[in-house]
């Protein structure tokens, strides 16, 4: 993915944040709050759909299709965005392709940002043998094919869930353990010029209790990135076939059954237009929470 | 030994390590694999016989660790194996669809290059003005959209609404433009953002300053001297687009029907020929690798951040 | 004429062979199907604009119907897959098999109601006994090397197809020749029972009478190939067709993954036949470009249109003349793990057939007829009991049965009619209290073979027909050990009627005998019914005289463009 790659320089010139209060008025700025509009919107669509729509997506109906067999549109009674191929209600399915998309971003991100965040710590304190071994296994494995290995991978083991995720997370967490691993070196250099100064405390005590938070801003904004590139993941995975299984709705998924459906355009644009806007909504959190209290003039646009 | 010199030696140690252990990691994968390979060369009726002399051939029943050998010294020689499906070596189906990868690529590259960097550009030298606002927020959207969804509504509108191009496949320099723009389009993005950034720091600098007071033209400044200082990191992500690309763009190519190597890679794994599918995986990290030696020379090169 | 009295007459004609009088049938003979040709309306185009009459000395050639074509053009035909083999014995996948009577022929060929009629043969003298055919062949067919082909290659050609080296799906095709189960377990390198006499003579001998055996000479398998160019090209024979068809191989690009087939000047028939100067088969087609591109008239055909396309075509005035549904001689349906539960128990196998709705899967491109053969095929019965939907009667079996809780994993691939259709499935057993998750599988599950019954408790099965017969059905399918009998059914009555069938000379007590098997496995339910695929086709507005048959498909010699 072009765009992690690039992010080495720009997120390594966060410096540290003042706390608290001024740092949530930092936040108040334009791309940070439609984004947190946004986000929180599928958010609540993918934790109180019942309130949005009562069909089960993905209950297959007769009802959904007219008499030759096509998909109604939107509009027809009781299918507000109209039926997919197979008769079930599509705006319930883009409702509950909310949970997957969610799901997608917070989970694996999550497992794979408290991966990358060990090893580029341990990496960076420890130094010498074990910083070599992490840093070119880290290496070896971003310069993989990641998608290829992961269609592979799934198709291998069964595309269950648990597959699915611990797939993702195999071939994202690199991006993150450089960045971190980079981080840790820079900040070990200021904390143990200090440290040498004082008494006492054991090299791992100083990592813990002082590199670590930090990272916290670095990995916030990795985690609104990383949601973003991990929800395109799973909808590039579901649109081979090899990601959520039907008839879970996933956006991807969605798009994969309706790609010879141009003749009913709703099914086509519709979760491409979802998988958009939430993408558009992570990267804007992400934007924001970087440039949070920055002036304008030196604001980083990521 | 300069240090330069050491740099570059240890990464391509580095990169002869990584290539040893992406063989190791393949390797594996083909074990896990849950298809008996003697099953998938003599097809659905083979007999028992038939198989176990393919086994006899194979070396299938051998030891493990002789397997790895055999495959480590294979890789290293450049023979990658045998293709179930098609029934010849797999090094010559994947150096016949290179070529379209890295066709592929190009166009990508290419049009990363013509449409990101001036956008970029321009975005920087009026701060805030119209250009650079709609760039910045087309841009951001332009990420956030999934490529091969771009992909299928492009092939819709400009080869079938609008028949401007062909209907996918590789038949005529046109049918270049639609995949190329698809795979480029988010990579644009990335590139004007970085070019906005970079220019826009280097424009305010004092550099840029001392010129304006030597009388300078604006256009001058702009074009030779911002391209080249803010090049460094445009060019790095350039050179690792190049290797991600030349990798497979398994999504963009199954929705052409572009004959690339992703798409190779795909076929084979729908066909369970996991000789082919994991020849393109080898096949594209040693790209990848490559293409981020590159990088890592140019900026060691070009940036004046890195100290070696 | 509908489907079921072409076939009926066809099976007429081939048992006419069988009865206990010399029969010889010339090229003229074959006016006997040229009777029956004028009595039907041919499908697809009319004659060409100009309206042509033909003038070919040949009006008997073999096949479906081809008078009134123009010479010129290319036509361009789409498909899906990338197996590139076109070595006769060996080609299995959809793309390469249907190619290969344009590149190859053979003794006989099929006809237009899927009955065998004499080709590269000019005569047939079968004796009494039913047991030796003596093939009098025509002196003045070429193989595209411009050598003459003989019987010899014949002999050779069937020795080569039914080989253990080659290993193919035909191997047992010939068991009914003598020394065949000789030749094939290693201890004579030939096969006995087939002699060239002469240049010009091929007699077969077999062990017992074989109402199939012209049939299955008539496939591509068995179409004649020049031994010296095999040789000659070793490995690389598999991507190089050099056979006696009317066209010959002009380029192959496998990086784009197109060939072109020219007309071959010396084809047999090359007076009148082939139409066209060129083919191109283009590959690693998508379902949706291949759609656009017929319906933009950029390519001339494909068979692979997406079902949603299908209702819209069907409502577009000019689309819908070009696309058509032919009954296809193929079915698909769910074989059961009988091994464990919960299949084991019979009740539980009757109660899925019941749970499924089978008519709500006709819009994704299937007949669902519930029976074991396609409608049309020697055996079919109308009359047999197959399974309805009846879900309260699957609830009853289940719980008679005592099977409450059940829940297994049922592989998919990941074509979107298998994977809608298994959607389906999926929603009407929870909707009994069964519990399928849906696991996409890359692999084939001919290729997990034997395995299946360890990973699966139930796999989906598709079966295209490669001869129009049941015995294919009956000794690839169901008997025990057959080749793709994975769920390791056997019912030792079944064989028996099986075997006796094949031989069997009276038409009505083989279709009884067939009607009884099928009858015993809808009592011993060892899958999941169905029924058949449709095969949809779509055409260019350019393709005159489309005419697709079951078995070999497309007749790209007797197509012509109109230059629209």
């Amino acid at each position: 993915m072009s765009g992690a790659a690039a992010l080495v320089a720009p997120a390594a010139a966060i410096t540290r944040r003042r706390g608290g209060m001024q740092a949530l008025r930092g936040l108040a700025r334009p791309d940070f709050i439609v984004g947190a509009v946004v986000v929180a919107f599928w958010a609540f669509c993918a934790l109180f759909p019942e309130v949005l729509t009562s069909a089960d997506p993905t209950r297959i109906t007769k009802e959904g299709l007219s008499v030759l067999g096509e998909p109604v549109p939107p509009g027809t009674p009781g299918f507000p965005l109209g039926a997919d191929a197979l008769g079930r209600d599509f705006f319930s399915r883009i409702v509950y392709g909310a949970q997957v998309a969610m799901i997608i971003a917070i989970v694996p991100n999550a497992l794979a940002l408290a991966l990358a965040t060990a090893v580029g710590v341990i990496a960076g304190v420890m130094r010498g043998k074990v910083e070599f071994i992490l840093m070119r296994t880290t290496e070896a494995i971003m310069v993989l094919p990641g998608f290829l290995i992961a269609l592979a991978v799934i198709s291998t083991f069964g595309s269950s869930t648990i597959v699915l995720i611990l797939t993702i997370v195999a071939f994202s967490w690199t991006y993150a353990a450089r960045v971190v691993y980079g981080e840790t070196l820079r900040l070990r250099e200021m904390l143990f010029v200090e440290a040498a100064r004082s008494v006492g405390a054991g090299r791992w005590r100083i990592a813990i209790t002082h590199i670590v938070p930090q990272l916290k801003p670095l990995l916030i904004v990795y985690f609104t990135m990383n949601a973003a590139f991990m929800v395109l993941l799973e909808a590039g995975l579901g649109f081979l076939g090899f990601g959520v299984q039907p008839p879970t709705p996933s956006w991807g998924l969605m798009l994969a059954e309706s790609r010879d459906q141009f003749f009913y355009p709703w099914l086509i644009i519709t979760p491409g237009i979802c998988l958009a806007t939430l993408c558009v909504g992570f990267y804007l959190v992400g934007q924001g929470i970087q440039n949070a209290g920055r002036p304008r003039e030196k604001a980083v646009v990521l | 030994m300069s240090p330069r010199l050491r740099y570059i030696l240890t990464r391509l140690a580095g990169l002869v390590l990584t290539l040893f252990a992406v063989s190791t990691f393949t390797f594996l994968l083909t074990f896990a694999v849950p298809t008996d390979p003697a099953r998938s060369i003599v097809g659905p009726k083979g007999t028992a016989e038939q198989m176990q002399q393919v086994r006899d051939q194979l070396g299938l029943d051998d030891p493990i660790i002789q397997q790895y050998g055999r495959y480590l010294v294979a890789v290293g020689t450049g023979n990658l194996g045998y293709s179930y499906a098609q029934r010849r070596p797999v090094v010559d189906i994947i150096s016949e669809r290179l070529p379209y990868t890295a066709a592929l690529a190009a166009g990508a590259i290419s049009f990363q290059i013509l449409v990101g960097i001036p956008i970029g550009l321009a975005g920087a030298a009026r701060a805030g003005g119209a250009i650079d606002r709609a760039s910045l927020a087309g841009s951001l959207l332009v990420i956030a959209l999934p490529g091969f969804w771009v992909g299928l509504v492009l092939l819709f509108f400009f080869s079938y609404t609008w028949p401007v191009f062909p209907l996918g496949g590789a038949g005529s320099p046109l049918s270049l433009v639609l995949p190329s723009v698809t795979l480029g389009l988010a990579g644009a993005a990335w590139t004007s953002r970085i070019m906005r950034t970079e220019a826009y720091q280097f424009l305010r600098s004092d550099v840029v300053k001392g010129l304006r007071a030597k009388g300078m033209s604006p256009r001058r400044i702009l074009l030779v001297h911002t391209l080249r200082a803010s090049s460094g990191p445009v060019l790095t992500m350039l050179a690792i687009d190049l290797g991600y690309f030349l990798g497979g763009a398994v999504l963009i190519e199954s929705v052409f029907s572009w004959p690339g190597i992703g798409l190779t890679a795909f076929q084979a794994l729908r066909q369970n020929d996991t000789p082919l599918l994991m020849g393109c995986v080898i096949a594209g990290s040693i790209f990848i690798l490559i293409l981020n030696f590159a990088a890592d020379l140019i900026r060691m090169k070009v940036d004046p951040r890195v100290r070696i | 004429m509908n489907e079921s009295s072409k076939i009926a007459s066809a099976w007429e004609a081939i048992n006419a062979h069988a009865l206990p009088r010399r029969r010889f049938l010339q090229v003229a003979g074959v006016a006997g199907a040229a009777a029956t040709l004028a009595a039907c309306t041919p499908e697809g185009g009319t004659g060409g604009p100009s309206g042509v009459p033909n003038v070919g000395s040949n009006a008997d050639i073999p096949g479906p119907p081809w008078q009134g074509g123009v010479r010129g053009g290319r036509g361009i035909t789409l498909w899906p897959d990338t197996t590139l083999t076109y070595d006769p014995p060996l080609a299995y996948g959809v793309g390469d098999y249907y190619g290969l009577q344009n590149f190859f022929r053979g003794l006989t060929f099929y006809g237009p109601n899927a009955e065998p009629q004499l080709d590269i043969a000019k005569s047939l003298d079968l004796s009494d006994d039913g047991l030796t055919y003596t093939f009098t062949l025509r002196d003045n067919v070429t193989f595209h090397n411009g050598r003459t082909v003989i019987a010899e290659d014949f002999k050779w050609t069937f020795e080569r197809s039914t080989s253990s080296e080659i290993g193919s799906w035909v191997q047992g095709f010939l068991a009914s020749v003598e020394g065949h189960a000789e030749f094939v377990d290693g201890s004579a390198s030939e096969i006995s029972g087939i002699i060239a006499e002469n240049d010009t003579t091929l007699v077969m001998k077999l062990t017992k009478p074989d109402v199939t055996i012209l049939g299955v000479v008539g496939i591509p398998p068995f179409y004649v190939l020049p031994r010296e160019e095999v040789e000659r090209l070793g490995d690389k024979w598999l991507e190089n067709p050099i056979g006696s068809g009317p066209f010959k191989l002009k380029s192959w690009d496998s990086g784009q993954s197109i060939v072109i087939a020219e007309r071959y000047e010396g084809y047999v028939y090359g007076d009148d036949l082939p139409y066209l100067d060129e083919v191109e088969y283009r590959w690693n087609v998508s379902a949706d470009i291949a759609y656009l591109s017929v319906a933009k008239n950029e390519a001339d055909l494909t068979f692979q249109v997406p079902t949603s396309a299908i209702p819209r075509i069907k409502q577009d005035a000019e689309q819908s003349t070009r696309f058509k549904e032919w009954s296809s001689f193929s079915l698909t349906y769910w074989q059961l793990d009988l091994s464990k539960a919960p299949f084991d128990d019979i009740r539980v196998r009757q109660a899925v057939n019941y749970a499924f709705d089978k008519e709500a899967a006709a819009i994704f491109g299937y007949v669902p007829n519930g029976h074991f053969y396609p409608e049309g095929l020697l055996g079919f019965d109308a009359s047999a009991p197959v399974f309805g939907y009846d879900p309260e009667k699957a609830k009853a079996l289940l719980e008679e049965a005592g099977a409450t809780d059940i829940s297994f994993t049922l592989p998919v691939g990941t074509e979107t009619a298998g994977l809608s259709v298994a959607q389906l499935l999926q929603q009407n057993l929870k909707d009994v209290g069964i519990t399928v998750e849906l696991e996409t599988v890359a692999i084939n599950i001919y290729d997990i073979g034997a395995d299946l019954p360890n990973q699966y408790r139930m796999w989906n099965v598709g079966w295209g027909m490669g001869l129009p017969d049941p015995s294919e059905l009956f000794s690839s399918l169901i008997r025990t050990d057959a080749p793709t009998n994975f769920n390791g059914y056997s019912n030792s009555k079944i064989d028996e009627l099986g075997l006796a069938a094949v031989s069997e000379a009276d038409r009505d007590k083989r279709q009884g005998m067939y009607a009884e098997i099928e009858k015993l496995l809808l009592e011993d339910v060892p899958l999941l019914f169905f029924g058949t695929f449709n095969a949809p086709s779509f055409t260019s507005a350019s393709l005159e005289n489309f005419y697709y048959e079951p078995i070999l498909r497309t007749y790209w010699d007797r197509y012509w463009k109109n230059g629209s």
